[in-house]
This record gives C-alpha cells, sequence and structure tokens, in this order.
C-alpha cells in the first residue's frame, strides 16, 4: 500500500469497527483524489516489479542452494577480473580521504571471505604490506591527462575507467588500450547515447552509464534512469549484431547513479546491467563526517562491510524467488509494470497484458488501418506508434 | 518501531552525507540502509508492498452506494452474499455467509490475543448467523480450532487429550488469559481451512483432519517465491512448541514444497491428501501472482477444488523488505488472465465448482465487490481484520513490538474491544455489500458483472478490459488519435505532391 494511502485506508476500517454500518464514501473515492495529486511525485522505479516463480516455474532457495553473482569483466585479450558481487564502487561523491580508507579496508574483508567487489577510484590509498589490496581497482583516469599511462601503472590497477568527452578521448583510448591489457572501462554519461559503437570497436571492455548525469542532458530530459539503461544496453547489443558469437568478447554495461538499492540493482540487471556502480557504500563511510563523535576508519569500515553483507543476501534472494540460479540470468522478460511511461521508456510489459504499452497501441493501429482499408507499410506503422506514444 | 539510538543516529548522519554529497538518495529506502550497517542482516518488513498502482481507485462500480437511507440498513436485506467452496471433488461444501473470509494468519505471527479474539468474534458471528470463514496460517493451528467439536475429540487418546488442555493451561497463562472460559474457548461454529505450506509446521495428524478445507499454500504475494518467514525473537518456546521448531531461531520455510516441483508433483500432493481426508475436505491451492494464467491452468487440472492469488500487496507478517517490494504483480491485473485461464479450461471441459479467490489489497466493501465483479468468487482478507482490531499500519509486524498489540506487545490488546470491532467491520461490509449489489440492480452480490464497472483511466481500461467512463474503450481515443496522424500524413504527402507538382510547372 502507498505511504499516503494508509491513513485513509485505516480510517475506513476504523470507522466500519466503530459502527458496524455502512459509510458514506469509501477507500477509493477518497483515494481516488490523492493519486491525481501525487502520482506525478513518485518514483518511476516504483512502477516495477519482477514477476516471481511458483507452480509453473519453481523458485530457488537462497538459504539451502548456491545463487551465483559471479561476473568476468574483460574481453578478448583482456587480463579478466572477476567480481563475486556484480558492483563497483562508484559516485560522484568527494568523500574524504579517510572515508576511502575505510572503503579499501571493508573491500579487503570482504575479498577475504570470497566476496569480491570493485572500486573505481582517482584517489591511491597507502597500502602497506599488512594492508596490501585484495579487491580490483579501476583507476580513474582525468579525461584531460597528456602523459602516458605510466603513473596510473605504478598502483597497479586491475583496471582502468576513462571518460569519455570528445574526439580527443578516442585517441586516449587508442593509447591506452595499446599499452593496457586489463579491463578498461569507458564512461560515457557525458555523451550519451552517441560513440558507444566506435569505443566498443577501440576494445573498450565496458561502457559506464551514469543515469544521473544522463537525465540532466538535453537529450534525456524528463527521461527516467529505466530509459538510460534500456537505451545503453539496446546499444551494445547493436554493436554486437551481425557479429559472431564469442563467449570471450562479452562488453559489460556498468549503471550508476540512480540505482541504490537492492532492488534498484536487480532491476537495472534485468533492463540490461551487468554491473552497478554503486555509491551507497561511499555514502555510509562518508557520514561518518557527520558523527558528533567520528569513528576510526576500522569501525566505518565495518559498517561498509555489514552493510555490503546484507545487500549481498537481498540480491541472492530476488533472483533466487525468480526461479535463477545465476543473477546475470535476469532479462527484461522478468519485469513488469503498472505505469504506461515506464512501458514506453523502457520497452518493460504490463502487468496482467504481458505487452508492452507500444504493442498494445501497435494493435490498436493495425485494428483501425485494417478497419479504413488503409495501407501502412511496417516503418510507417511504427511512425504513428511512435508519434502516438510520444517516444 | 522503535529503534535503537544507534539505528537513528546513523540514519540521521546517512541522510547529510546524502545531503551534501548532493547525489540522489532513495529517502523511502534509507532505514533499509541504516538497519544493514547496523546488523548486515537483510532487513525486513511487515504488512503489504508498497504499489504505487493497485488499480481499485481507478474502478468505478456504475450506480452504486455503499448506504442507502440514513438509518435504514435493511433496504437490500435479501440480497444473496452466501460464498460456497468445495463440491467439485470434495464431498463436503463449505458455507459461508459472506463472499470474504479471514486470510492466513498464524499464531506466532499474530499473537495469543489477537488469534482468541479472531476465534471468539467469528464465533459470535456465528452465533448471529453470519458464518465467516477462517485460515490458520502457516503456523499450526491452536488447540481450539481443531479441537472445537465434541467430535473432534472423539478420536483422541487420553495422553493426547492431557498434553491438549496442558498446552492450552500454558498458552493462556503465558499470556496472563487464565480467566479465560475453557468450555467457550473450545467450541468453534465458523469454517476453519488450514494452510499446508512447505514448511510443514505441524505436527498433529487433526490439523488436516479437523479442518474443514485445506489450502496448499505455495507462495504469498508478499514474498513470492520466497517462503514463509518468522524471525528469530517471535519464535517463543510455546510457539516452537506448536511448530515443532527449535525456539527464538528464525523459521525460513523453504522457498518450495520439497515434493512439489511441477504440475504432476501437485496432482501426487492433492490425491495424497485426497486420501488421507477420504475425499471430503475441499482442496485450495494458493499462488502469489506472477504467471498467473500458467499457474492457474495448472491448478485447474489438479484435482484442486479452488485457485486462490494473493497480489504482491498482500500483507505478511515478515517478509524481506526490497524483496517484499518488487516481487509480484497487483491483483487488479491477475484477475483477467485468471479469469481467461478458467474460461478456456471450461470451453473444452464442463463447467463445475472451481472457485477463484484473491488477496491483497482488499480490505473494504467496495473493492470486494470490484473483484467479484471482476471474476473472483470470494476475497481473502487480512489486513483488514487486523485494522478492525487497531492495527497503526507500522509495518513493524516482524518485531516483537506492535503499537496494537496484535503481532508484539500483546498486553496492550483488549480482546473484548477487539472483538466488538471484527464484529461491527464484518457486519457492516456485509450491509455495504448488499447495498452495492443491490443499488446496481442485482439479486445476488455474485451477479455483479464486468458490465457494472468502468475505469477512470487509459491503464486500467487497457489492463481490465473494462470501458472507459464516458462509455468508450481505451482503443477509442488511440483510434482518434491514429486518425488525425494518418490525415496529417497524408495532407503532408500532397502537400508535397503538389508542391512537386508546382515546381516541375514552373
Amino acid at each position: 500500500m502507498n505511504d499516503a494511502d494508509k491513513f485513509i485506508i485505516r480510517k475506513a476500517i476504523l470507522e466500519l469497527a466503530k459502527t458496524g454500518t455502512p459509510r458514506f464514501t469509501s477507500i477509493d473515492d477518497e483515494v481516488r483524489i490523492l493519486y491525481n495529486i501525487n502520482s506525478k511525485a513518485i518514483n518511476l522505479w516504483d512502477f516495477v516489479t519482477a514477476i516471481g516463480a511458483q507452480l509453473s516455474r519453481p523458485p530457488y532457495d537462497p538459504y539451502r542452494e548456491t545463487i551465483s553473482l559471479d561476473i568476468s569483466i574483460g574481453r578478448k585479450r583482456s587480463r579478466k577480473v572477476i567480481l563475486n558481487i556484480p558492483l563497483i564502487i562508484y559516485g560522484n561523491i568527494a568523500i574524504h580521504y579517510s572515508s576511502l580508507e575505510s572503503v579499501h579496508v571493508a573491500l579487503n574483508r570482504l575479498a577475504e571471505k570470497g566476496n569480491v567487489l570493485g572500486l573505481i577510484s582517482e584517489i591511491e590509498i597507502n597500502t602497506t604490506k599488512d594492508n596490501k589490496r585484495k579487491y580490483p581497482l579501476f583507476k580513474k583516469v582525468p579525461f584531460d591527462i597528456n602523459d602516458g599511462l605510466e603513473d596510473y601503472k605504478k598502483s597497479h590497477p586491475e583496471g582502468l575507467m576513462l571518460q569519455y568527452k570528445d574526439e580527443t578521448s578516442l585517441k586516449m583510448l587508442q593509447n591506452f588500450r595499446k599499452e593496457f591489457d586489463g579491463p578498461l572501462l569507458v564512461d560515457v554519461s557525458e555523451v550519451f547515447p552517441l560513440y558507444i559503437k566506435t569505443i566498443l570497436e577501440e576494445g573498450a571492455d565496458g561502457i559506464i552509464v551514469d543515469t544521473d548525469k544522463v537525465t540532466k542532458n538535453e537529450r534525456y530530459k524528463g527521461k527516467h534512469a529505466i530509459a538510460v539503461i534500456h537505451d545503453a544496453k539496446k546499444a551494445i547489443n547493436d554493436y554486437y549484431k551481425g557479429r559472431e558469437e564469442n563467449d570471450d568478447d562479452n562488453a559489460i554495461l556498468v549503471i550508476a547513479g540512480d540505482v541504490n538499492s537492492a532492488g534498484k540493482i536487480v532491476k537495472a540487471a534485468a533492463l540490461g546491467a551487468n554491473v552497478v556502480g554503486y555509491s551507497t557504500s561511499m555514502l555510509i563511510a562518508h557520514s561518518n563526517m557527520y558523527s558528533e563523535k567520528p569513528s576510526d576508519v576500522s569501525s566505518i569500515a565495518d559498517n561498509v562491510y555489514r552493510h555490503m553483507v546484507g545487500t549481498k543476501g537481498e540480491i541472492k534472494g530476488i533472483p533466487a524467488a525468480l526461479g535463477y540460479s545465476d543473477f546475470h540470468n535476469l532479462s527484461p522478460s522478468d519485469l513488469r509494470t503498472s505505469s504506461i511511461d515506464a512501458s514506453i521508456q523502457g520497452d518493460i510489459p504490463l502487468e496482467g497484458i504481458d505487452r508492452t504499452y507500444k504493442e498494445m497501441i501497435e494493435q490498436v493501429v493495425n485494428e483501425y488501418v485494417s478497419e479504413k482499408g488503409i495501407k501502412l507499410n511496417s516503418s510507417e506503422t511504427q511512425e504513428v506508434v511512435r508519434s502516438i506514444v510520444r517516444e | 518501531m522503535p529503534y535503537s539510538k544507534d539505528i537513528l543516529e546513523l540514519k540521521r548522519h546517512l541522510l547529510r552525507a546524502a545531503e551534501s554529497s548532493n547525489s540522489y538518495f532513495d529517502l523511502n529506502k534509507l532505514i533499509v540502509d541504516v538497519r544493514k550497517v547496523n546488523d548486515s542482516e537483510i532487513p525486513y518488513s511487515g504488512l503489504g508492498a508498497r504499489s504505487p498502482n493497485d488499480y481499485f481507485p481507478s474502478i468505478k462500480i456504475i450506480g452504486s452506494k455503499l448506504r442507502t437511507k440514513e438509518g435504514d440498513y435493511t433496504t437490500y436485506n435479501n440480497i444473496n452474499t452466501i460464498f460456497t467452496l468445495g463440491g467439485r471433488y470434495s464431498s463436503n461444501i463449505i458455507t459461508s455467509d459472506v463472499p470474504f473470509f479471514v486470510s492466513g494468519m498464524s499464531y506466532g505471527s499474530l499473537k495469543l490475543p489477537a488469534k482468541i479474539a479472531l476465534h471468539l468474534a467469528l464465533n459470535r458471528l456465528a452465533k448471529e448467523g453470519i458464518r465467516v470463514i477462517m485460515n490458520t496460517g502457516e503456523g499450526g493451528a491452536l488447540p481450539w480450532e481443531l479441537y472445537g467439536s465434541e467430535e473432534s475429540w472423539s478420536d483422541v487418546s487420553k495422553k493426547r487429550h492431557e498434553y491438549i488442555l496442558s498446552y492450552t493451561d500454558r498458552l493462556l497463562k503465558e499470556h496472563h488469559l487464565d480467566s479465560i472460559d475453557r468450555d467457550n474457548l473450545f467450541c468453534r461454529l465458523y469454517p476453519l481451512i488450514t494452510q499446508y505450506a512447505s514448511g510443514r509446521f505441524w505436527k498433529d495428524p487433526s490439523y488436516l483432519l479437523n479442518a474443514d478445507g485445506i489450502e496448499i499454500k505455495i507462495g504469498q504475494g508478499a514474498k513470492i517465491g520466497h517462503g514463509g518467514l518468522l524471525p528469530g525473537p517471535k519464535v517463543t518456546d510455546l510457539v516452537a512448541e506448536n511448530r515443532g521448531i527449535p525456539s527464538y531461531k528464525a523459521a525460513h520455510s523453504p522457498s518450495r514444497h520439497l515434493d512439489i516441483l511441477g504440475p504432476e508433483d501437485l496432482v501426487a500432493k492433492i490425491l495424497e491428501l485426497r486420501e488421507i481426508t477420504d475425499w471430503r475436505t475441499p482442496i485450495i491451492v494458493k499462488v502469489g501472482c506472477s504467471r498467473v494464467y500458467d499457474d492457474i491452468e495448472i491448478i485447474l487440472k489438479s484435482y484442486a477444488d479452488a485457485a486462490s492469488i494473493d497480489g504482491f500487496v498482500g500483507g505478511t507478517g515478515a517478509a524481506p523488505w526490497e524483496l517484499r517490494d518488487i516481487i509480484g504483480i497487483n491483483t487488479i491485473p491477475s484477475l483477467k488472465p485468471s479469469r481467461e485461464a478458467i474460461e478456456n479450461y471450461y470451453s473444452t471441459n464442463e463447467r463445475d465448482e472451481f472457485r477463484l479467490i484473491v488477496h491483497g489489497s482488499v480490505w473494504d466493501s467496495e473493492r470486494i465487490a470490484k473483484c467479484i465483479a471482476l471474476g473472483a468468487n470470494g476475497v481473502g482478507i487480512g489486513t483488514g481484520f487486523l485494522l478492525s482490531m487497531g492495527c497503526t499500519l507500522v509495518q513493524d509486524c516482524y518485531t516483537n513490538v506492535c503499537p496494537a498489540g496484535l503481532t508484539g506487545s500483546y498486553e496492550k490488546l483488549d480482546i473484548q474491544t477487539s472483538v466488538n470491532g471484527i464484529v461491527n467491520y464484518v457486519k457492516g461490509t456485509l450491509l455495504e455489500l448488499k447495498n452495492i449489489a443491490g443499488s446496481v440492480g442485482r439479486k445476488s452480490i455474485h451477479d455483479l458483472r464486468r458490465e457494472d464497472l468502468v475505469a477512470t483511466d487509459e491503464l486500467t481500461s487497457m489492463i481490465c478490459g473494462l470501458p472507459l467512463v464516458d462509455g468508450r474503450t481505451f482503443k477509442d481515443p488511440v483510434k482518434e488519435i491514429v486518425k488525425m496522424v494518418i490525415d496529417k500524413r497524408r495532407c503532408l504527402k500532397d502537400h508535397k505532391v503538389n508542391k512537386t507538382l508546382e515546381d516541375t510547372s514552373n
């Protein structure tokens, strides 16, 4: 139930329980007024759900069976990096060095327990012999560097992350690809959805898209993260269209931004994200700065560690309940929506009818043209559909 | 919930960090993150999912009224509201005087006084001629539910009899309810459905033999594909004894029945239960709403008397918070495919007594009527009954602390007040249902049809196949737009052709 509805529902039932006599207005009459006021304030993510496994597809049991979350990053000749949790700590949060150090300690502890996840960072963490890094680091390279890679190689990162801005970024990517054999991830948020094909052709191992940044761009103004993920996956799929299938050539899609809860991680994965750029761990570490009595690095690391253990439990449980033993088997067909907007933006089937809004409109267009004897070819039909759904 | 000082401090700091970092953060879920930071456990929540659109308010019953004349509630007294269950394969038929019943809420999830209030209220209603079905939920049944009649004791050994009475004494004593009259308690006048869930939290054959109906729970709306869950602190010694499990350890029942992995297994299980109950007892199969068409199709072919579907807003005592909010579909969109599966089945099979029961986000008479008009035969209500006992909807049912004394802090609950609340809720809802059916010209609540409904928006019209308020379907406005778009395209095309002709002639 909606938070806003609760009071109406409770008031109505209490009235019945008190009097035992019929009311004048129903719950729905009163809720209807609220919906008109509030419907636009709700995040589109909330209108998207996944369909669980019941009789026609049995669920897995996360408490008794293995649910795999592993993902390999690196195409063809690149060195592979394996993550046991499909998350890379990444966010545009300016955090204090000690906070980053806490994240580092937490990631090490997690890696020791077989829960390897990545970190994208520009700042170098001073490691000692006892405090060696046990998780993959994707060193962030600013887009305006002129020198070679030598400085970046010093910290022995497992991967690099470049921010793509313009033509010069492409040259940088070409140079880095020659010199660096680890995974190269390219953040295309500034130019999205352009250049993805070119970037993948130049050997990038993955694309990073920050939905917060993209939805602030003119091209995506008014659109939701759902549309960004959908389009990003489509761009990657388009790149592979017509190419020979090769298990060793899987460019990954990393989605950052408005994906900060287990539910959203699962929805983003179903829409096409392979890995999520997760900022909440940084926020948790950073929140210590607001404490009246700031804790030490180890205590903050405990917080980050515990949070991640809980999150891992959540993101293991959901695919199991959908009938998957592997998180990466999630697909758009597992999602349903109760919003026309979400259906249009993410090509998500509407609940109950299992067809997208566009498909429903296409059916009406076909019915109409057939009734009226109008001849439209398929591209004309699509054009009419697009103009109706205002895509 | 009274969160600890540590959790509240963490929450405050995280909120400030989120605000200052200027990054987007889901404030609704802030407490989920903080709880994970605190104990690394998966955060639970109670009641139903947060659904921004459950479609109910977007459906109207044409010309219906909840109330007719001031002070006169007998205008439509003769409207039939009886709901029957069974008779498709079972020899017994359960009869209820109302088309709604108490959904499965187990002892353990609910505290004893709340369970007793429900028991006494349904007995009082039955004495007044209103029989309401009660479902035990997953956690076994209470002694007076199973042994609520003289005949139910007939095959019980002396030793077992003594144990049952001793367990009852301990239950009542622990809850300071010693003064309750045992004769009054050990009397059940309403039909009881026991739940056969994956946890099999019962150890007494009478759980199946003394029940009026059996519900095989494959899943529930709040945690589809996850299995039942009772957090450790709620598994007290007496709850553990009732369920046959260790005390104070979380009871995670498997996400699926270990012996029901597919349609054939379901048939085998139902036949097994049929043999045990000598084909007397009606059997229901309950699923959470997801692939409802396929699931109902399987249930129809499985020797079950009824299918029960639970929308994802359906409540629970405890479910992983994130899982509850992400998995499943709403009740209303599940009704059309369910009905289609049933109609398709009966297009080649002779029609029989199969029933469709729905649960999830149904709280009052109008919602019950809408479900029936859309094809349900009966409706299960859980949260509505809790609300009638004073539930405050804070959703902390997974803890031992409940502001209303229903799922925790049981000392707060006044049984007599709760009984009155439940009785009034049922009576008021029944009167409203009669008024709704009567005011739209129906003689029985089950005569309500889709034709009595309209949708107030395009999406609801599309999903339910209902006309819009102005009588048109969602297709009509779309066709108008198609016409406009095509006409505009033609104009542009003609304009281009004319322009080309003009250019050529010039």
